[in-house]
């Protein structure tokens, strides 16, 4: 039991150790970002409703600002996040795009083998 | 044979599968790996047809609801645990209906989320209070149906029907790294944990002792969950599907409840956005009865009260003051402004670990001898049962290690 209780701790430590810790938040931020430019691009085609476009880019938003909030400081990704919650919650689907783009690069660099 | 006759399994499976949870974890098993994890989702089907079945036959012949025997086959220790765990695991799941409720209205609306919430908590407590049992389950059962378009949004897509097929195959995706693997277990423990919610097999059967099933209704039973639950699951199959044709190629990883609804509205408009708005509220809302009604079913059953919405409200005051208060507490989680999401999460972890002590009564009785004479299970019953036990508590073992190691399926 303890052994296996000292392997979890240690998958646990392994996991979340130096710049891969912030994997997880960039991949939030990244999904959350795909998914504003996609309500945008549909939003612009007329094809939303106006609730359902202004709440979704709120919560994208928000939780690009909450996942921004636990990344390391000198994480690459932190100035993408700041990028993208300074555009305008209705911008043009691309900027948030070639950002996302960004955002996968950093992460494959990040991901393990 | 109708439809109205089997909309009790067809509320229990559309508010079983497609609640919250199910709308999230599919979607985003789908835009994550694919069409790999489908056979999860046909293996805990069958799983929960198979539990379902028992329940509902043991409630027809025994007369005896899941939690009487769950209290009678463990002792009362042991049943207090599997009470304690199981009131826990349905108010958290309760909460995130709730809140998942408040969320689709404000998306449907504009309105502000918390006053969506308190309209919703009247809407639900109206609605127990005044319809009988059988329109309850008529009245979220068939509207949940409009779940439908989510197939439809499939059927219009015209996905690669082939690699579906062959997502029924088990499998391991190929070239997953170690953390890859890990997060891969994860999703198949919680899609296990989603589809099997014990809260379904309380409401169930205690929705049979509601309707007074006798031997005659034995058909009815077993066709509610083939027929209910091959439905429910053919809807998450489809947003599972949807996600990975639609989301993954543009590297959305959906997280939010609202979603979903894009599946429908990238090949049907503003009409498709609607309509599965709609439909994910009712079947969400049907979710959040069967929760808060299983919960009180459960205290009832296990103290003895007079139970039932089979009788008026004031005729069993403490289940009625039980289904309220739990009510009012699943909404003052939401009220704090905890993450909906978090609270999915955490409702899976606590219903995995509810799963082996809600189905070994239900095993052990559906098979005695003396209880159920000739209607206990044969021996495909049996087997099938005995299987899904091992399977279940190997996914109960792992749960926890799992959520570890993945902050709950994100690492």
């Amino acid at each position: 039991m303890k052994a296996a209780i000292l392997l979890v701790l240690a998958c646990l430590g392994a996991c979340s150790s130096g710049r891969q810790a912030d994997l997880p938040a960039i991949k939030q931020i990244r999904s959350a970002a795909a998914e504003w430019a996609l309500v945008n691009r549909e939003a612009a085609r007329g094809r939303l409703t106006a609730p359902y476009a202004i709440g979704m880019r709120k919560a994208v938003r928000e939780e690009i600002a909450t996942q921004a909030h636990t990344l390391r400081p000198g994480s690459p990704a932190a100035p993408i996040a700041a990028a993208l919650l300074a555009l305008p919650d209705d911008t043009a689907p691309d900027p948030i795009a070639r950002r996302v783009a960004r955002l996968r690069q950093i992460e494959a660099a990040l991901e393990p083998a | 044979m109708n439809l109205l006759e089997i909309t009790l399994g067809i509320m229990t499976a559309v508010g079983g599968f497609v609640d919250i949870s199910e709308l999230v974890f599919a979607a985003q098993a789908g835009s994550n790996y694919g069409y790999a994890l489908i056979w999860v989702f046909a293996l805990a089907t069958i799983g929960i047809m198979v539990m379902s079945e028992m329940s509902g036959r043991i409630a027809a012949v025994a007369k005896q609801p899941v939690f009487n025997l769950i209290r009678h086959r463990l002792g009362l220790k042991l049943g207090l645990v599997t009470l304690i765990a199981s009131l826990v695991s349905n108010l958290i799941t309760c909460a995130a209906e709730i809140g998942g409720t408040a969320i689709i209205l404000h998306l449907l609306t504009g309105a502000p989320m918390l006053l969506m919430a308190v309209a919703m908590l009247a809407v639900l407590i109206a609605t127990i209070w005044i319809l009988p049992f059988k329109w309850i389950e008529r009245a979220y059962g068939l509207l949940g149906l409009v779940m439908i378009v989510f197939a439809v949004a499939l059927v219009k897509i015209n996905p690669p029907w082939g690699a579906i097929a062959a997502g029924f195959v088990p499998q391991v995706p190929p070239g997953l790294s170690t953390g890859g693997m890990i997060r891969f277990a994860y999703f198949g423990v919680a899609i296990i944990s989603a589809v099997m919610f014990p809260y379904e097999v309380y409401f169930y059967s205690s929705g049979g002792i509601e309707e007074k099933w006798g031997f005659k209704d034995l058909p009815i039973n077993r066709l509610t969950c083939i027929v209910g639950f091959a439905l429910g699951s053919l809807l998450s199959i489809s947003i599972l599907s949807g996600s990975a044709q639609l989301f993954a190629p543009l590297h959305v990883d959906p997280q939010l409840p609202g979603s979903a609804a894009l599946q429908a509205e990238l090949p049907m408009g503003r009409t498709g956005l609607v309509l599965a708005l709609l439909g994910m509220l009712f079947a969400v809302a049907g979710a959040a009865i069967e929760t808060c009604l299983a919960n009180a079913y459960s205290l009832a059953q296990f103290f003895g009260w007079e139970w039932g919405r089979h009788r008026k409200p004031w005729e069993a005051p403490r289940f009625t003051i039980a289904w309220i208060l739990l009510f009012l507490l699943a909404f003052a989680i939401v009220a704090t402004g905890v993450d909906v999401m978090r609270l999915v999460e955490y409702a899976v972890l606590f219903s995995v670990l509810v799963l082996p002590l809600t189905y070994l009564p239900l095993l052990l009785l559906a098979s005695d001898r003396h209880f159920m004479r000739a209607h206990r299970n044969g021996m495909l019953a049996n087997g099938l049962g005995w299987l899904y036990f091992v399977v279940i508590v190997a996914a109960a073992v792992a749960a926890v290690p799992l959520f570890l190691l993945t902050s709950g399926g994100q690492g």
